[in-house]
C-alpha cells in the first residue's frame, strides 16, 4: 500500500504546486487559442503566445528556467528562456520580422497619394498622450514610455522599445500591443463614430491614382532611411530593416528573396516569436495590478491614436476645398491592414457607393512608418532621463 | 490549501510600482509630446518633401 501511495505521490506530486495564477493564465492562454482560431484574431502571433501561456504557467515547467529560493537556477536553461534570450532580449527577432513585413507592404496607394502620409504621423498622438497619462500616475519614464508605445500599433516596434528601455510589464506590453491589433475592429468604430457627423462619415474621396515610377519605389525606401535615420537615430535598425524588406521587393531582381522574407522568414519568426514571448507570461511576473494598468494605457493610446487622426482630418479640412473623409485619419495607426478594412467597411455603410480603401491604405502603411519613428523618437526623449 | 495560500501571498504581496497621482509631471511630459509630435511630422513632411520632388525629377527626365 505504501509503495502505491510513494508511486502516486511521484507521479501526481506536482499538482500540489498548482496555483491560482497559474490557472488563471490557462485561462488566458486558452482565451487567447480560442480569439485566434474561432474569431480568426491575429492568430499567427495569438495561437502561439495563447499555447506558450500554458507552457510556461505548469508548476515547475521544463520550458522555463527555474530557480531555487535565492536565486541559483535549477537544473538546465529552459528551453522558451533560450528563444528569448537569442531573438527578443537582443532585438533580433521584432527586426528579422521586419524583413518581412517591408518585403509585403506595398508603399503604392501612398506613393501616388504623398499627402495621405500626413495622418501617419498625426495618428501617432496617442502615444505621447499615453505617455503623459501613465507619468501622472505613477509609472517612471522607462515604464511609461514602453506602455505609450503600445499605441504604436505594431509588435515589433513595441518589443524593441520596451527592452531598449528595460521595462518592467514587457510580457503585459507585448501581449497587449498584439491583442488590441487584432481588436482594431472593435476599438476603432465606437471612437471614429463618437467624433464624426453622419455626413462627415459619407464624404466620397475621389481615387485617381498617379502613375508611381519604378525609380521612385527603389527611392523611396532610401529616403525613408536617411531621414527617419538621421532625425530619429534610435529607430535606425527598425526603419532600416523595414525599408531594407521593402527594397528587396521593390529592385525587382531580388524576387527570390522577396517572397522568402514574405512568407518562410516571416512564418518562421512569427512562430519561434510568439512562443518566446510567453516567458514574460509567468503567473508570478503577469498576474499583477500593474498588469492590468498597463493593458488599460494601451487601450487608451489605441483610443487616442484614432482620436488624434480623426481630428487632424476635421482639422485639414477647415482649409481645404477637396474635403478629405476624416474616418480616414483613424487608419493612419500601424495596424494594417485591418485600420483600413475598418474604415472602408464603416464608409460603405453611410454609403455603399463610398470607397475609402486605398486612401485608408496609404494612411495605413505611412502609419507604418509613423510608428516606428514615433518609437525612435520616444527612445530619443526619455533616454536621457532614465538614471 | 496552496491556492488559498498563494492567493493570499500575491494580496499582500507589495511591488516596486506605486500608485500616486502627481500632475507635476504634466509640463514634463506636455513638452515630450510637442517635441515627439513635432519630430514625427519634421521626419514625413520631409520624407514627403524628397518623394514629391524625386517625383517630379523622374518625370521630368522622361518626358
Amino acid at each position: 500500500m505504501e509503495k502505491i501511495l510513494s508511486i502516486f505521490t511521484n507521479l501526481f506530486g506536482n499538482f500540489t504546486n498548482i496555483t491560482w495564477q497559474m490557472v488563471l493564465m490557462w485561462a488566458i492562454g486558452a482565451l487567447l487559442i480560442y480569439l485566434a482560431i474561432k474569431k480568426e484574431m491575429e492568430p499567427t502571433l495569438l495561437l502561439p503566445i495563447g499555447f506558450g501561456a500554458i507552457l510556461v504557467n505548469l508548476p515547475l515547467s521544463g520550458a522555463v528556467t527555474q530557480y531555487d529560493e535565492t536565486g541559483n537556477v535549477l537544473g538546465e536553461i529552459g528551453a522558451i528562456d533560450r528563444l528569448y534570450d537569442m531573438g527578443i532580449g537582443n532585438e533580433l527577432f521584432p527586426l528579422l520580422l521586419f524583413i518581412g513585413i517591408g518585403a509585403m507592404i506595398d508603399f503604392g496607394p501612398l506613393l501616388s497619394n504623398p499627402k495621405m502620409m500626413l495622418f501617419g504621423a498625426a495618428a501617432q498622438f496617442g502615444i505621447f498622450f499615453t505617455f503623459g497619462l501613465a507619468r501622472i500616475i505613477g509609472f517612471d519614464f522607462a515604464n511609461a514610455a514602453s506602455a505609450a508605445i503600445i499605441g504604436a500599433a505594431d509588435g515589433p516596434t513595441s518589443i524593441f522599445v520596451a527592452n531598449e528601455l528595460n521595462a518592467s510589464y514587457s510580457g503585459a506590453i507585448i501581449v497587449a500591443a498584439y491583442s488590441y491589433m487584432a481588436l482594431v475592429p472593435i476599438i476603432q468604430p465606437p471612437v471614429i463614430k463618437a467624433l464624426t457627423t453622419k455626413k462627415e462619415r459619407a464624404i466620397k474621396m475621389p481615387y485617381n491614382p498617379t502613375n508611381v515610377s519604378k525609380s521612385v519605389r527603389i527611392a523611396f525606401p532610401i529616403f525613408v532611411t536617411l531621414i527617419a535615420g538621421l532625425i530619429s537615430n534610435q529607430s535606425v535598425s527598425l526603419v532600416g530593416f523595414l525599408m531594407f524588406g521593402n527594397l528587396i521587393r521593390e529592385c525587382g531582381v531580388l524576387e527570390g528573396l522577396s517572397q522568402t522574407a514574405q512568407k518562410e522568414l516571416a512564418n518562421l519568426i512569427t512562430i519561434v516569436l510568439g512562443l518566446a514571448v510567453s516567458t514574460t507570461m509567468q503567473a508570478d511576473k503577469f498576474v499583477t495590478v500593474e498588469t492590468f494598468l498597463i493593458l488599460a494605457l494601451g487601450l487608451f493610446a489605441f483610443i487616442f491614436d484614432t482620436a488624434g487622426g480623426v481630428l487632424f482630418g476635421k482639422f485639414i479640412n477647415l482649409f481645404t476645398k477637396n474635403k478629405i473623409n476624416p474616418m480616414v485619419g483613424a487608419a493612419g495607426i500601424s495596424a494594417f491592414p485591418m485600420s483600413s478594412r475598418v474604415v472602408h467597411k464603416m464608409g460603405l455603410k453611410e454609403d455603399p457607393t463610398n470607397h475609402l480603401l486605398m486612401h485608408a491604405a496609404a494612411a495605413n502603411v505611412s502609419g507604418q512608418i509613423a510608428s516606428v519613428i514615433a518609437g525612435g523618437l520616444i527612445l530619443k526623449l526619455v533616454s536621457p532621463l532614465i538614471g | 490549501m496552496k491556492f488559498l495560500s498563494s492567493f493570499l501571498h500575491i494580496a499582500n504581496k507589495s511591488t516596486n510600482y506605486e500608485f500616486k497621482f502627481d500632475p507635476a509631471t504634466l509640463g514634463q511630459s506636455l513638452e515630450i509630446m510637442l517635441q515627439g509630435m513635432l519630430g514625427i511630422f519634421i521626419a514625413i513632411g520631409m520624407i514627403m518633401l524628397v518623394i514629391y520632388i524625386f517625383g517630379l525629377f523622374t518625370k521630368n527626365k522622361k518626358k
